[in-house]
């Protein structure tokens, strides 16, 4: 400003009283009102009387004066006379200063844009609740519905016994296989129901039970192995990581192996037979990365941005009812941590997932 | 020989939508408004209460809420003498955005008298503030009053508390 001339500095001295409504405001050390000026009335202060207490006559300065520091500044102060005021307290060798500027033009624009985004976060917070009391009642269903199923099971099982003919017998088969079937869908969908339920709730992990990310790794793979092998698909355990390492994460072991595991049986389902499924850990510091690297044609581009969805599914359709890795993103954002994929260069697709170390 | 009245600052402070104009509003002008208007800044009121035969002159703070893009300024507690903490039933984050807000006044202006305030107490079926989390503020020396500034519920209570609490310190 200093480089303004005399002329324009003049001119904006005019202008601003006017613009701004300037009031001011001088108290002593000892918080008495000593010299006012300007539109005082039109902050709600009239009658003002010097050497008496200033937050007595104009109480919004009450407590504000005499300054106990340099001073400050607090913007959108709004009286009960309705206007309102930027509010700039400032010392001066008279004494300290309390310097009023109108901001009501700024604050209704501020206004405007702040319940815009206040209503738009209450209305995503409220759909959010409907949508939470929908799944409860969609759980009760599907709740519903498995309790029957087990009778059937049972049925199907106890003629089995019977002495019945060979074509019977092939029905039966079907019969148990499709309830069997029927019951693995039901379990996918209630315990991804409860991690979503437990994932709306307060974050809470105990350090001293944090799971240990490779030890979980290798315990998954040595369970998942024979289904690999099955399918010619060899799977390993980095043999570069250093098992000796603390590989611990904040989380709970059996939901890290059951991410874990989805994320390999994930690799899989999309990876062709004499191919190499590579689980490894690294260490970023205050977090693990793990990764589940496959040999696979990739992830298509179109599927690739809903892949953590609910009910997401590859265009083949070689996954299940696509909650397994929609259980896998809110198992680790509720831990704070992070999950995505990436193609790797050699080919294939690297999953992967971020979670921090636990405080000790 | 008249006594002499007590002028006492006071600050609301919670996260945005919880109702702390609404309450202010019940406290000082028995109205209430379902219609919800954001406060930018702060608006400032008063009201003259009496606290065993004393008059306190309350000058009362109404802080724009706290929200992820928009801090609560703590210059605005300068001279306060206490302040009402104040959480939403209905939104358990809010209890959260208290507990850090107490946390910031207690690092950033010092310890002062305060009462926490649960809201929306006319909505308690939809509440997800539960009892337990109650207890637990509790368990921490809180004094916490549920309050519906729809219904009038704990608001003078509330405010009444507070000023005790501070007159008696």
């Amino acid at each position: 400003m200093s480089n303004l001339p005399a002329p324009v500095l003049e001119y904006l001295n005019r202008l601003a009283p006017e613009l701004r409504s300037l009031a001011y405001f001088l108290s002593d050390s000892e918080g008495a009102l000593i010299a006012w000026g300007g539109d005082a009335e039109r902050y709600g202060a009239s009658n003002l009387q010097a050497g008496a207490p200033i937050g007595e006559q104009i109480f919004f300065l009450e407590g504000m004066l005499p300054l106990k520091d340099e001073g400050t500044i607090l913007p959108f102060l709004q009286t009960d006379s309705g206007h309102t005021a930027d509010v700039h307290l400032f010392p001066t060798p008279e004494g300290d200063c309390a310097l009023l500027l109108d901001s009501a033009v700024q604050q209704s624009q501020q206004q405007m844009l702040q319940q815009e985004r206040y209503d738009l976060s209450l209305n995503h917070q409220r759909l959010l609740k409907e949508i939470q009391k929908k799944e409860i009642l969609l759980h009760c269903i599907v709740h519903d519905l498995a309790g029957p199923l087990m009778g059937i099971r049972g049925g199907f099982e106890l003629l089995a016994s019977e002495n019945i003919s060979e074509k019977g017998r092939k029905y039966l088969e079907i019969g148990l296989r499709q309830s069997a079937k029927q019951d693995a869908l039901i379990r996918e969908i209630l315990q991804t129901f409860s991690a979503e339920v437990e994932s709306l709730e307060t974050f809470d992990t105990d350090p001293a039970k944090a799971p240990d990310a490779a030890q979980s790794a290798r315990e998954v793979i040595t369970t998942l192995s024979p289904a690999f092998a099955l399918n010619q698909i060899k799977l390993q355990f980095d043999p570069n990581v250093d098992s000796t390492r603390d590989w611990k994460v904040v989380g709970e072991k059996s939901r890290l192996e059951r991410v874990i595991s989805n994320l390999i049986e994930n690799a899989l389902r999309h990876s062709p037979a004499n191919s190499t499924v590579t689980v490894g850990c690294h260490d970023e510091g205050g977090k693990i990365l793990v990764t589940i690297d496959d040999e696979g044609h990739g992830i298509p581009p179109e599927v690739a941005p809903t892949l953590f969805q609910k009910f997401a599914q590859g265009k083949q359709g070689k996954g299940k009812i696509g909650l397994g890795l929609y259980f896998c993103r809110i198992t680790v954002e509720h831990w704070r941590g992070e999950i995505g994929h990436s193609p790797r260069e050699q080919g294939g697709t690297r999953f992967w997932f971020r979670l921090p170390r636990p405080k000790v | 020989m008249t006594q002499k009245q007590i002028q006492k600052k006071i600050c609301l402070l919670g996260a945005f939508a919880v109702g702390k104009t609404s309450l202010v509003a019940r406290f000082v002008k028995s109205i209430y408004s379902d219609q919800y208007i954001t406060t930018v800044g702060v608006k400032v009121d008063k009201k003259t209460i009496n606290i065993d035969g004393q008059e306190i002159n309350l000058i009362v703070w109404d802080v724009a809420g706290e929200d992820d893009l928009q801090k609560v300024r703590m210059n605005y507690l300068s001279g306060a003498s206490g302040y009402l903490l104040v959480a939403d039933g209905t939104r358990r984050d809010t209890l959260e955005t208290a507990r850090m807000l107490r946390d910031r006044v207690n690092e950033e202006v010092g310890a002062l008298p305060f009462i926490f305030l649960i809201n929306k107490a006319d909505l308690a079926s939809e509440w997800e503030i539960d009892d337990q989390a109650v207890a637990e503020c509790e368990a921490h020396g809180w004094t916490v009053i549920k309050t519906s500034a729809k219904t009038g519920e704990g608001v003078e209570e509330a405010f009444t508390k507070l000023a005790e609490k501070i007159y008696r310190k």
